[in-house]
């Protein structure tokens, strides 16, 4: 975007708050359009055979899908795209607000069994990842890049670690793609999935949480199939993010170990896990234990969960008008096939571990 | 306050607004409901 906003030498001068706002409006206006239009058009699907019968779209899924049509197709305009880079703090709100559908007992009941599946799967996947990556003889940045991407948390994760490992901004981008392509698909296949199967709410709110890596679209995906299994999705999301810093930790070791060209000596350890860990979990904590501490009615309860169901579907919106179908192609073949046999791996082991451990 | 504030990453920073709105939002729940 242009900046109108020049000093006397050329240099462009601070933007101020209210410019900022000023400047985000149209993309928001566009945000809010496609989020009211999906919330108002998902229901009508169901007036279809097709929708009611094989393709069950719920709003949060149809606005990221109406958001990617847009953005490929007849594009966002510039004077737009200052007002879709929200998407993140929507998405973080809403998850925050989440914390008042459970209470520490409730919270500990799911939330323990979530966070040892995670615990599995996430350092599994980033293990096996980097192990097939040395034997398809990958770049040890890229593959540290992937196995963050695809073990923890898609977009955040791989940003995190790529510093660390010297990663290109190529192999960022790479990453990124497998991790948002996968995601996409599973939107579109893990809910009629789960009805296949006959996936109880916490069952299907384990698997998406396990076996999608993208925030955003394990919570598309949670919801797509009921509320509940939304909620449940969100408690394994927390889980996953929460060890994100670990993960870092653990891959900037490997690849150093890996790569003796890498100068990531000295690796201050607990630098790298206070500065990489999620402060808005705590955010979430501290509505868990509000609702604990009886603060919130049962009409309070409702009326945050609208709270929080506008929150994400307005982020999901966002996610869906900034995703570039171009970029996705950054990944290339040979990173889609890799990515996508150990993202599929661990979506099929995580669907046969929520049929056995949960009911 | 201000200066710990400004030290903080830009990831920190949007982590605490997300709290702060977060939180918000559920006071604004108990609020119209009380």
């Amino acid at each position: 975007m242009s900046n109108n906003y020049a000093s006397a030498n050329g240099a462009p001068l601070p933007r101020t708050f209210a410019q900022e706002v000023i400047d985000s409006l149209p993309g928001l206006f566009l945000v809010i359009a496609v989020a009211v239009g999906a919330h108002q058009a998902a229901p009508m699907l169901k007036n279809y055979e097709f929708f009611q019968k094989y393709l069950t779209l719920k709003d949060f899924i149809l606005a990221i899908i109406v958001g990617i049509a847009i953005r490929n197709t007849v594009g966002v305009p510039q004077i737009m795209r200052p007002g879709l880079r929200f998407s993140t703090i929507l998405t973080k709100t809403g998850i925050v607000v989440m914390g008042a559908k459970y209470s520490l007992a409730g919270l500990v009941t799911v939330g323990g069994q979530a966070l040892g599946m995670i615990f599995f799967f996430l350092f599994m996947s980033a293990i096996v990842l980097m192990w097939v990556g040395k034997k398809v003889n990958m770049p040890t940045s890229l593959t540290a890049c992937l196995a963050a991407g695809l073990s923890v948390c898609g977009v955040s994760a791989t940003i995190a670690v790529a510093p660390a490992v010297n990663a290109k901004k190529e192999e960022m981008a790479y990453s990124i793609a497998v991790v948002l392509m996968f995601g996409l698909l599973a939107l579109i296949v893990f809910p009629p999935l789960g009805q296949l199967l006959n996936l109880s709410d916490a069952q299907y709110g384990a698997f998406s949480g396990v076996g999608i890596i993208n925030s955003a679209q394990v919570l598309a995906a949670g919801f797509g199939f009921s509320d509940e299994a939304g909620i449940i999705a969100g408690v394994y999301n927390i889980g996953r993010v929460i060890f994100l810093p670990f993960i870092v930790l653990m891959l900037t070791l490997m690849a150093c170990q890996r790569e003796s060209s890498l100068s990531c000596e000295p690796v201050n350890k607990k630098q790298i896990i206070l500065s990489k860990f999620p402060v808005f979990v705590l955010g979430f904590l501290a509505v868990v234990m509000m609702n604990t501490m009886g603060m919130l009615s049962d009409p309070a309860v409702k009326t945050a969960k609208g709270f929080m169901e506008w929150a994400f579907l307005l982020g999901f919106a966002s996610i869906g008008l900034t995703t570039r179908l171009s970029d996705l192609k950054a990944a290339g073949v040979s990173g889609f096939v890799v990515g996508f046999t150990v993202a599929s791996l661990k979506a099929g082991l995580a669907l046969l571990a929520v049929l056995y451990f949960i009911n | 306050m201000l200066s710990y504030l400004k030290r903080l990453s830009s990831s920190r920073k949007q982590d605490l607004m997300v709290c702060l709105l977060g939180i918000g939002l559920v006071f604004v729940a108990i609020a119209m409901n009380s």
